[in-house]
């Protein structure tokens, strides 16, 4: 390949094509795809960077929970089999219709439940570092692979409230509604995300608060928190007609 | 992602297994993210039910997306534990619900848009009931489904056509430890006009799945 000899400085500059390829389109219709709006904003509020990304997340646990829901019922026998939740320490839980479907906090009142609050790291919309090089991603997933912990030491974040994203649709083509918690970088350092998940608690097995993970993406391209900044990630569950 | 694919067969009078439709669902409705968004934050908001009124839908949605059906004329449901749930349900109002309207899915829609009733007289077709089996995980495909099936009898005496058909689940309103029992249209598909003739039976299935 010809080089450039740029003058007077002696940088030399080497040509490169690259042949960009589209990227893969994936058909969407009749989709209930997961969409991460990922909003980076500074100390006043504005926004320094914004990307909208496609997940592809869902775990088994998430599966198993919707059709315990459907099912009306916390531990349906699949084909004879014992339905089990893993929760989010690896351990595989099997659930039961006395403590799942207790009205003082099982599934009657919790399915699904991720209103996290501040601070908090064991549920909710979580934040991590690994790329998928720790944990590379799978359906049987329960846990991030390099969860961020909460606080203001360093490679820490502040874990803010949950709040709600309204049910949004354009009368056409879609519908979405989803979960949104804020990560404020009081490091010192910037800190690069590039994982996210999802988890909720719910009581299942015993009378224990049990943790699972529903969801886990893997970013195609960190984002970065400078320090003093705050990661918005937001958790659409987008339907496509 | 989370997808679903719907296969319909209907049973003909001498037995014969038909399949009317094998296409992919393109079908969930904004009750469906709209409940889940809720659940995961446990708020209270609104929501149309299937009757298109809008229900101030209760926080703690005790099994939102419960869907198991009414064979008959109508069924109760106990959940053995201190604190069982005992419903009552429509025969017809809860779980695969099938209809005759051609037009196209929009994502607000919160009902079939012509639901053919459960009953034994002309232009009815006896819901039989429905359920769910056969969750599979496979972790070496990354891909996880179950299935929920409807079971429909024409015993009206005529043909019935068949356009649309969808799934409704149950949720809540206010009024704990008994919430109101409120019934939401989750998904809703059209297929091609299946005609149904009296004695034959209808299966509709639904292959709900996710893949990463």
């Amino acid at each position: 390949m010809p080089e450039i000899e740029i003058r007077p400085k002696g940088i030399r500059a080497t040509p490169s094509a690259t042949i960009i390829r589209p990227q893969k389109t994936i058909d969407l219709a009749g989709a209930v795809a997961l969409e991460l709006l990922l909003q980076v904003k500074d100390k006043d509020g504005r926004i320094t960077e914004e990307r909208v990304e496609q997940g592809h997340s869902f775990l088994a646990n998430f599966i198993k929970l919707l059709y315990c829901s459907m099912m009306a019922h916390p531990a349906p026998m699949c084909d004879g089999a014992t339905l089990q939740l893993v929760d989010t320490s690896g351990i595989a839980r099997t659930g039961s219709s006395y403590y799942a479907l207790a009205s003082s906090g099982g599934l009657y009142t919790g399915f699904m439940q991720a209103n996290a609050g501040v601070g908090s790291t064991s549920w909710g919309v979580l934040v991590g570092t690994d790329d998928g090089t720790i944990l590379p991603k799978d359906i049987l997933n329960y846990a991030l692979g390099d969860k961020i912990a909460h606080g203001t030491g360093a490679g820490q974040l502040s874990y803010g409230d949950s709040s709600i994203v309204p049910i949004t649709h354009d009368g056409a083509t879609y519908s979405y509604a989803g979960i949104t918690r804020s990560f404020s970088n009081g490091s010192g350092s910037p800190i690069n995300v590039k994982e996210i998940g999802l988890a909720t608690t719910c009581y299942w097995d015993t009378s224990t608060l049990r943790y699972f993970l529903l969801a886990r993406d893997i970013l195609g391209v960190a984002v970065t928190i400078p320090t003093g900044q705050a990661l918005t990630a937001s958790i659409r569950l987008k339907c496509y007609c | 992602m989370l997808r679903a694919y719907l296969k319909i067969t209907k049973e003909t009078v001498d037995h014969r297994i038909e399949v009317v439709a094998d296409q992919p669902s393109r079908s969930f409705l904004l009750q469906f993210p709209s409940l889940m968004a809720r659940q995961w934050m446990q708020t209270t908001d609104t929501c149309k039910d299937t009757a298109g009124q809008v229900i101030s839908t209760y926080s703690a949605v005790r099994l939102p997306f419960h869907v198991l059906g009414s064979p008959g004329y109508g069924r109760t449901l106990h959940v053995t534990s201190s604190y069982f749930l005992d419903m009552t349900m429509d025969a017809d109002g809860l779980g695969m619900v099938i209809g005759t309207d051609p037009a196209a899915v929009q994502p607000d829609q919160y009902a079939l848009i012509s639901q053919i009733r459960s009953g034994e007289t002309a232009g009815k077709v006896m819901y039989c009931g429905t359920h769910l089996y056969g969750l599979t995980i496979n972790a070496t495909t990354d891909e996880a489904s179950f299935k929920v099936v409807g079971i429909f009898h024409n015993i009206g005496g005529g043909n019935v056509s068949i356009n649309e058909v969808g799934i409704y689940a149950n949720g809540a309103s206010p009024g704990d430890p008994h919430p109101n029992e409120q019934k939401y249209g989750i998904s809703r598909d059209v297929v091609s006009t299946i005609v149904l003739a009296d004695a034959e039976f209808l299966r509709v299935e639904y292959t709900i799945g996710i893949a990463t």
